[in-house]
């Protein structure tokens, strides 16, 4: 027995794709051939306990199913292997640059270095650095506000004012402040003095109301 | 003869001091950093109030602001301030008596246009209430929730409005 011809004749007849000549010359050799015989019997043997535990093709499960998935398959991969670029575009000249990679990347590149370099425009909240309250029975908290845009600092544990107690408020239209004098007068939108700020020395201010 | 020489000269030197200084000082213009508004606002549970004249159009919409902060429905305000926050002095934002604000410019943020470093302080008549130092940015303003008032409780809104 030639083993690497034997056993490839051996596949063949048994798939049956020997034709009829070549299957009886085969068949002869078999019934003279023990050693042949009994490879070709163990074959047979392996191959029908293959078949009693394998599934054919047809006992597929759900084989529409299993089609349509297959055809989605393929119409997935033709979508991937379309060009970015409609056809129609592709031979005018002005705009077929937009086909090349890896100039779309370099304009990426450089509208990202412009957006970098280029003076922040407003946007993002407010921030608190630092708080010092010099009542110790004051607390400060602060809280971010993002839905209202806004930064808050709570002050906790400040006596009330009285109730009775009108607060006084001012319309200020126009300050004028001198800074030789630490004098702050403020306006009103007539041009009348409401209020005139001094600070002291220790910084203190002093309010003087019309 | 030489004494009356010296009483002469020194009238000489002296005239000039004098008629200085009963001159009308004029005040100091100041170099400007920014512009900043501030307003007490009256927190209460009400029927909300129209918004005051005067309040910044960034701030239109300043009750509903104010609304998702603070618990309460009406936010009146009481009084209004635009100023001038200064490069090198003390600005006062005053829309109060009672309350009011003390501004010290530290510049504008590096690198926006729209930011300025500000160290604030919260004043009630004679006692600062708490000292803070912020970045301001426009559109975006500083609550502060200040002492319960009656039924309900006082806020100050700061908002930077320009900067130059």
């Amino acid at each position: 027995m030639n083993p690497t011809h034997d056993e490839e004749n051996l596949i063949r007849w048994l798939d049956g794709e020997m034709d009829e000549t070549e299957k009886a010359r085969f068949e002869a050799r078999l019934a003279t051939e023990p050693a042949l015989n009994a490879e070709a019997t163990k074959l047979q043997q392996l191959g029908g306990l293959l078949k009693s535990h394998l599934p054919t093709p047809g006992d597929i499960p759900n084989p529409d199913f299993f089609n349509a998935q297959i055809q989605r398959g393929i119409e997935e991969m033709r979508q991937t292997e379309r060009p970015l670029v409609k056809p129609e575009l592709e031979h005018r000249g002005v705009l077929g640059w937009l086909r090349m990679p890896w100039l779309i990347a370099g304009a990426a590149a450089v509208i990202a270095l412009f957006a970098v370099m280029s003076p922040r425009p407003s946007g993002g909240s407010s921030e608190i650095v630092r708080t010092y309250a010099p009542d110790p029975g004051v607390q400060v908290r602060v809280v971010a506000a993002p839905e209202a845009n806004a930064t808050v600092l709570m002050l906790d544990g400040l006596p009330e004012l009285p109730a009775a107690t009108p607060l006084v408020g001012f319309r200020v239209h126009r300050t004028e402040s001198d800074p030789r004098s630490s004098l702050t007068t403020l306006f009103s939108d007539d041009n009348r003095v409401l209020v005139v700020l001094a600070s002291d020395a220790r910084n203190q201010p002093k309010l003087y109301v019309r | 003869m030489c004494a009356r020489f010296f009483k002469l000269l020194l009238l000489g030197m002296l005239l000039p001091l004098v008629v200085t200084a009963q001159e009308p000082v004029a005040p100091a213009r100041t170099a400007v950093d920014g512009k900043v508004w501030g307003a007490l606002i009256y927190a209460s549970n009400g029927e909300a109030a129209a918004l005051a004249e005067g309040v910044p159009s960034e701030l239109k919409d300043l009750p509903e602001r104010l609304g998702k902060v603070f618990e309460f429905t009406r936010f009146e305000v009481i009084g209004q301030h635009t100023q001038d926050v200064l490069r090198q002095y003390e600005s006062w934002v005053v829309p109060s008596k009672d309350l009011f604000l003390k501004v010290d410019s530290k510049g504008p943020v590096d690198g926006e246009h729209q930011a300025m470093n500000l160290g604030v302080q919260f004043w009630q008549g004679e006692n600062v209430l708490v000292k803070t130092d912020v970045v301001l940015r426009r559109e975006s303003p500083l609550f502060v929730g200040g002492p319960k008032w009656r039924d309900g409780r006082v806020i100050f809104v700061l908002l930077l409005t320009k900067v130059e």
